[in-house]
């Protein structure tokens, strides 16, 4: 049989069809890294970013990936206080609507207009699209992801988490106003990066992990905002949509299938085999390695080791993606990152 | 009131979620005359360990455990100041801190509150916080007790530059070290000789408590 192309195994996968288990590269900063860059001359510029993926995608040949983004650039343009390490993200410190009167009174810039949130642009969207064009005409290409936040970690960013979780509970019409806005935030960036001809929608959410909130919070806020946006990336861009949330998520696994997307990226302490039992027919599990001790502190035999397990778990039956339970970390060495994939192509052949 | 009564109002302040209370039952040990110390100990504190063995029972999630920790410290503002400070000089120190490069403090702000809750003088150092403050913030306040947390992988590093950088100056001997967040291990925590790792706040006073005793 012959071997499917990275985007026929992809699409495969989400129907159990796939030739072997597929795999979902979780690298980002960790392929600047393994390249010799500081994050500093990656953070804003699209080119070289570009160049970074293209190297990395041909050396690990994952099935999805995403590339050299600057994940906290949409709240750039907001004059929050961050800190800059010059070889790491940046870090947000303050809070944009430090008081439920700012959630009124404070508006949000126009993503849909570059011109209201260049550091957004430079950072994130205009990298997602260079990413996206750059590997267009590659029938072999590796699906190319977007990333963004999801609704309810913006929300926690835009308030202050702290803030927003304890709106909640005692105050939760002022948490419902600030979700709305970062509601919105988040559509418009669904809708402008998905006209961008990614292959993949992907969200990452940390602030509605298991271990913050419980199943009702998560239903209530973020579950019907990814309803409506994986369902519009599926029927009117005809692409799947992968959700990722940190943490322990075994308290909100009855709820993820109503997200209505399509697989489902969670971490390390999770039981891969219980999710597994649990919504394997109905969602594309994607895990579950340690990232720290096996696919940043491991050799290639470990991760060999690790990824056959999951594959063990979860790979009867196909709809499993092997992956880190979270994105490599930075000081990742590139043979690992191919390891995961050399664990697929030993383990995982249907 | 008797003093009965007024533990039990600090104790259902917290658990309650009832900051009102917390204020004005604190204010009412001390009208009464109630050793502060034990307002917060039979009081708030017994309030913030109920609130932490819901947690972990995974009955109330961290929405409701941070609106009990506002309550506790609203008691704790009015009760600490009316400390005699004798009796505060033989209280052991602890210091959290989430380590340089990173700003996300939920955990170490939970692991302050039951740290605080197990009668402990917490000094908190806040987020992003180099090595050089860390150890010399340290130095400075006897603390004996270093926590320091983080949730991202790239920041791991930071925790080890901190470890070497107390190892360096020496304090490293007077001081235990326990460190948290998602991307730490028992494995790590070796690695980089801390004494303890968890991620679990309750457990790691717990652990401290056997520890440092």
């Amino acid at each position: 049989m012959k071997e499917m192309s990275h985007l026929e195994r992809l699409e495969a996968t989400m129907k159990g069809e796939a030739d072997r288990v597929a795999v979902f590269d979780f690298s980002c900063i960790s392929m600047s890294q393994s390249q010799g860059y500081i994050w500093d001359d990656v953070r804003y510029d699209v080119d070289t970013s570009v160049e970074i993926l293209k190297k990395h995608a041909k050396a690990v040949r994952h099935d999805m990936t995403y590339g050299p983004i600057e994940p906290n650039a949409i709240y750039h343009d907001l004059d929050m206080k961050a800190s800059f390490s010059k070889n790491n993200y940046s870090g947000i410190l303050g809070a944009y609507f430090e008081t439920p009167e700012d959630i009124d009174s404070k508006e949000l810039y126009d993503l849909k207009d570059s011109s209201t949130c260049p550091h957004a642009y430079s950072g994130l969207i205009a990298k997602t699209e260079a990413f996206a064009k750059a590997f267009e005409k590659d029938e072999s290409r590796t699906a190319i992801a977007n990333v963004c936040w999801g609704p309810f970690t913006i929300t926690g960013f835009l308030r202050g988490v702290e803030n927003l979780l304890m709106d909640t509970f005692i105050a939760p019409a002022d948490a419902e106003k600030a979700y709305s806005k970062g509601e919105k935030l988040f559509e418009d960036f669904a809708e402008v990066t998905l006209n961008m001809g990614i292959d993949v929608f992907y969200s990452g959410d940390p602030t509605s992990s298991g271990d913050m909130i419980d199943i009702d919070t998560f239903r209530k806020y973020s579950v019907p905002t990814y309803s409506r946006i994986h369902q519009m990336a599926k029927n009117k861009y005809g692409i799947p949509s992968v959700l990722h949330i940190c943490g322990n998520t075994s308290n909100l696994v009855p709820a993820i299938p109503d997200s209505k997307c399509d697989g489902f990226s969670f971490d390390y302490m999770n039981d891969l085999a219980s999710f597994k039992e649990e919504i394997g027919d109905r969602v594309v599990l994607t895990g579950n390695i340690p990232p720290v001790d096996v696919i940043w502190k491991g050799t290639p035999d470990s991760i060999m080791m690790a990824g056959k397990k999951c594959i063990e778990q979860a790979g009867k039956g196909g709809r499993f993606m092997l992956a880190s339970g979270c994105e490599h970390p930075r000081d990742t060495p590139l043979e690992n990152a191919i390891a995961l994939r050399e664990a697929a192509e030993k383990y995982g052949k249907y | 009131m008797n003093k009965e009564d007024i533990l039990k109002d600090l104790e259902n302040s917290v658990t309650t979620y009832d900051v009102k209370l917390a204020k004005s039952s604190a204010q009412a040990a001390l009208d009464a005359n109630v050793d502060p110390v034990i307002a917060i100990n039979e009081g708030l504190v017994v309030g913030m360990g109920i609130i932490s063995d819901r947690y972990a029972e995974h009955k109330i999630y961290l929405p409701q455990v941070l609106v009990a920790a506002t309550c506790m410290y609203a008691g704790l503002d009015i009760l600490i100041p009316a400390i005699p400070v004798e009796n505060m000089q033989n209280s052991k120190k602890c210091a959290t801190a989430v380590v340089e490069g990173d700003v996300h403090d939920i955990g170490k702000n939970i692991v302050k509150t039951m740290l605080t809750a197990g009668g402990y003088i917490v000094s908190d150092l806040g987020k992003d916080v180099s090595p050089n403050t860390i150890v010399e913030i340290a130095e400075k306040e006897g603390i004996g007790c270093v926590c320091l947390s983080t949730l991202m992988t790239p920041t791991l590093d930071n925790m080890k530059r901190t470890l070497d950088l107390m190892n360096e100056t020496g304090y490293r001997s007077k001081c235990i070290v326990t460190i948290g967040g998602p991307p730490t291990s028992p494995d790590f925590a070796a690695g980089i000789g801390a004494d303890h790792k968890d991620t679990d706040a309750q457990n790691c006073v717990g652990w401290l408590k056997e520890a440092w005793s």
